[in-house]
C-alpha cells in the first residue's frame, strides 16, 4: 500500500516529460508552415514564426547545430520580425557552411532591412568585393589539399632520389610548392579564426543605441548618430555591464551589454 | 369650558407648527445628505430625492475595441432636493474589467425634461468574450424615509446583452524574400556539425614529419630490397651507354656529312638519358655546366667540351677532315670516360 502511495506521489511530482528532438522539430515545422499559411496577416502569422523560432532554438540548445537548422532559425526569426537574432543565426550557419548561397542571400536580405544611418557609412557592413563565382575555400579542404600535395611531393622526390628522372623532380617540386601555398592560406584562415574567437560577432539588439566613449551612461557619446537593431560589430572588451565594440568601419565605442546579442558558442 | 379647550387646542397646534418651522433653522438643512450610512463599495451619485433609473446602449452588436454609446437615464419620481451627478464607471470592477471607458468630453448631463438626467458614456468592449453591459448601481439618498442613515437607496439598471464580434484589423502581409518562407526538413536538421578548428602544434608537427619519415623508410627499404641500388641505376645508365655506343658504331658507316651531324646527336641523347641534360643540341658551355653540376672532374669536363667544340668545327669549318673522321672515336672515348667516372665498378 505504501509503495502505491509512494508511486502516486512520485508520479504527481514528476517533471513534465520533455519532447523528443524529432517531435520538437515537427512542432517547429508545423508552426512555421502555419505561419506561412497566414502570411497575408502579419499579426496572426508572427506568433507562429516566433513559436517556431523558439522550438528551433531549443533544438540548438540541445546540441543540434548545422547550416540547415540555422537557416530555418534565421528565417523564423526574420519572419517574426526579430532582425538581430535572424542576422546572428545566418552568421552561425555561414560559419559552418561558408559556401551555402541560400544562407548568404538570406543574410543579404536581412541586412537590407537594417536601418543604417542615412549619412556616412557608420555601421554598414563592408562591400563584398569577392566575385560571386569564386568559391570560399573551407579550411578543411585546404588542409586536405595541402596534406595531399605534401605527401605527393615527398613521394615524387623520393622516387626521384631512386631514379633521378627529371619529370619526377619537376612534379615533386610543383607539389611541394602547392603544399606550401595551401599551408600559407591555411595559416591566414587560422589567424582569422583565432581573431573571430577573440572578438566574436555582436549584433545590436534594439534601435537608437548610442556609442559612448566609456563604460557608463555618464560618458559622452562617441557619435551623435544612434545605431539601430541589426547592425553588426565585433566585441573588443567587456566591463561592468558595458561592452566595447568595433564597427566594420573601425569605429570603436561602448554600449550597454543588454543592447547587443553576442555570438557566443 | 369648551371654548377654552378649543383655544388651547388651537394654541397647541399653532405652537407646534411654529416649532416645526423653527426646527430646520437650528438642525440640519432639508437637502443635506448625511455621511453616515453611505455604501462604501459603490459610487454615490450625490442625488437626493426619489428616483428611477434605466440604461440603454447603441449599438449592441459591434466589433471588439470599437466604441458604443451607453446612456444612463435618471428620472425623478418625486421632488428632487439634489440632482444626480455622473457616476464614474471605472470605479465599478465589472465595467473596468470588460470595457475601455473613454474620458467624457463634458460631465454635464443632458436634460430631456425637468425631471430627467441623462449621462452618456463611451465604452469599448475589451474582447469578444464580453456578452453584456452589466447593471449600473445607482446610489441616492431618499430624504422621505424616517431614519436618515437608512435613507441611502441602491437601484440597478437592467443589464444589456451585447454581441461582440472579432475585431477586423487591416491585414498587413509579411514582407520577406521568398526563400525565407522555405523550410529545410529531414533528419539532417537535427545533426550536429562542428566548426573547423585548426590542428594543434603536435598534429601540425606530425603532419609535417610523418611523410618524409615514411619516405625515408621507403627509400631505405628499396635500397634493401635492391641491395645494389646503384647497380640498378647503373643498369639503366649502362643501357643508355650501350645504346649510344651501338649507334656510334652504326654511324661509322655513314658518309662524312651525315656523320658530323649524327655523332653529336647520339652523344647529346646519351647525356639526356644519363645526366638529365635538357637541351637537344647542347653548346660546349652547356655541357661544361652540366658536368660540373653533376660533380664530374675538370678533366672529364674539358674532354667533353673539346669534343663538342670539335663537333662544331666539323660541322661548320670546311678544313677539318681529320676531326670529322675521328668524331665517332672521340665520342666513344667520351662516353666511356663518363661511365667510368660516374659509375665506378
Amino acid at each position: 500500500m505504501s509503495c502505491v502511495t509512494l508511486l502516486i506521489v512520485l508520479l504527481l511530482h514528476a517533471e513534465p516529460a520533455t519532447l523528443p528532438d524529432r517531435e520538437l522539430l515537427e512542432r517547429a515545422q508545423s508552426e512555421f508552415q502555419e505561419g506561412v499559411r497566414l502570411r497575408q496577416a502579419a499579426d496572426r502569422a508572427r506568433p507562429h514564426f516566433r513559436s517556431a523560432a523558439g522550438d528551433f532554438e531549443e533544438l540548438r540548445r540541445r546540441g543540434a547545430g548545422n547550416a540547415l537548422l540555422y537557416r530555418n532559425l534565421g528565417n523564423a526569426y526574420l519572419l517574426a520580425d526579430d532582425l538581430p537574432q535572424a542576422i546572428l543565426s545566418y552568421h552561425r550557419g555561414l560559419r559552418l557552411m561558408p559556401n551555402d548561397h541560400l544562407l548568404r542571400e538570406s543574410l543579404a536580405d536581412a541586412r537590407e532591412r537594417v536601418v543604417y544611418p542615412a549619412s556616412g557609412t557608420l555601421g554598414r557592413p563592408p562591400n563584398e568585393t569577392r566575385p560571386p563565382w569564386l568559391p570560399r575555400l573551407r579550411a578543411e579542404w585546404l588542409v586536405i589539399v595541402a596534406i595531399v600535395c605534401y605527401v605527393l611531393a615527398c613521394l615524387r622526390l623520393t622516387r626521384w632520389l631512386m631514379l633521378r628522372r627529371g619529370g619526377l623532380l619537376v612534379s615533386g617540386l610543383l607539389a611541394l610548392l602547392l603544399a606550401v601555398l595551401g599551408a600559407g592560406w591555411l595559416f591566414i584562415l587560422t589567424r582569422e579564426k583565432q581573431d573571430e574567437n577573440a572578438h566574436p560577432l555582436v549584433v545590436i539588439a534594439r534601435d537608437g543605441v548610442l556609442l559612448r566613449r566609456g563604460d557608463g551612461a555618464a560618458f559622452p557619446t562617441r557619435y551623435d548618430t544612434p545605431l539601430n537593431r541589426g547592425i553588426e560589430a565585433r566585441r573588443l572588451f567587456e566591463r561592468g555591464g558595458w561592452m566595447q565594440i568595433e564597427l566594420s568601419g573601425g569605429e570603436v565605442g561602448w554600449l550597454p551589454r543588454e543592447a547587443v546579442l553576442v555570438d557566443a558558442p | 369650558m369648551h371654548t377654552v379647550r378649543l383655544i388651547l387646542a388651537l394654541l397647541m397646534l399653532f405652537g407646534c407648527g411654529a416649532i416645526a418651522r423653527a426646527e430646520p433653522e437650528e438642525g440640519p438643512k432639508p437637502d443635506d445628505i448625511p455621511v453616515a450610512g453611505r455604501p462604501s463599495d459603490l459610487p454615490f451619485s450625490e442625488a437626493s430625492g426619489w428616483f428611477a433609473v434605466r440604461a440603454s446602449a447603441q449599438p449592441t452588436t459591434l466589433e471588439a475595441e470599437t466604441a458604443l454609446t451607453f446612456t444612463v437615464s435618471v428620472q425623478a419620481t418625486h421632488e428632487t432636493r439634489r440632482p444626480p451627478q455622473r457616476i464614474d464607471l471605472r470605479q465599478l470592477p465589472a465595467f473596468a474589467e470588460q470595457f475601455y471607458i473613454e474620458e467624457p468630453s463634458s460631465e454635464a448631463p443632458t436634460r430631456p425634461n425637468e425631471r430627467t438626467w441623462e449621462f452618456v458614456y463611451r465604452l469599448k468592449p475589451r474582447r469578444t468574450g464580453v456578452s453584456e453591459i452589466p447593471s449600473v448601481p445607482f446610489v441616492y439618498f431618499n430624504p422621505c424615509l424616517l431614519t436618515a442613515n437608512k435613507g441611502f437607496q441602491v437601484i440597478y439598471t437592467d443589464s444589456i446583452p451585447l454581441h461582440v464580434l472579432p475585431h477586423e484589423s487591416v491585414q498587413v502581409p509579411i514582407q520577406g524574400p521568398e526563400n525565407a518562407f522555405t523550410l529545410a526538413t529531414g533528419p539532417a536538421v537535427l545533426e550536429h556539425q562542428t566548426a573547423w578548428t585548426p590542428p594543434g602544434m603536435a598534429m601540425g608537427l606530425a603532419l609535417l614529419l610523418v611523410p618524409p619519415f615514411l619516405c625515408a623508410i621507403w627509400y631505405l627499404s628499396w635500397s634493401r630490397i635492391y641491395p645494389d641500388a646503384a647497380r640498378a641505376a647503373r643498369q639503366r645508365r649502362s643501357r643508355a651507354a650501350r645504346q649510344a655506343l651501338s649507334l656510334l658504331h652504326a654511324a661509322r658507316r655513314l658518309k662524312t656529312e651525315g656523320r658530323v651531324h649524327r655523332v653529336p646527336a647520339i652523344v647529346a641523347t646519351y647525356f639526356q638519358q644519363r645526366l638529365d641534360l635538357i637541351s637537344a643540341e647542347p653548346t660546349p658551355h652547356e655541357v661544361a655546366v652540366l658536368l660540373m653540376q653533376r660533380g664530374c672532374s675538370p678533366a672529364l669536363t674539358e674532354q667533353a667540351v673539346r669534343f663538342f667544340e670539335a663537333c662544331d668545327r666539323a660541322r661548320f669549318l670546311p678544313a677539318a677532315d681529320s676531326e670529322r673522321a675521328n668524331l665517332p672515336d672521340s665520342a666513344r672515348q667520351l662516353i666511356l670516360a663518363v661511365e667510368a667516372e660516374t659509375c665506378p665498378a
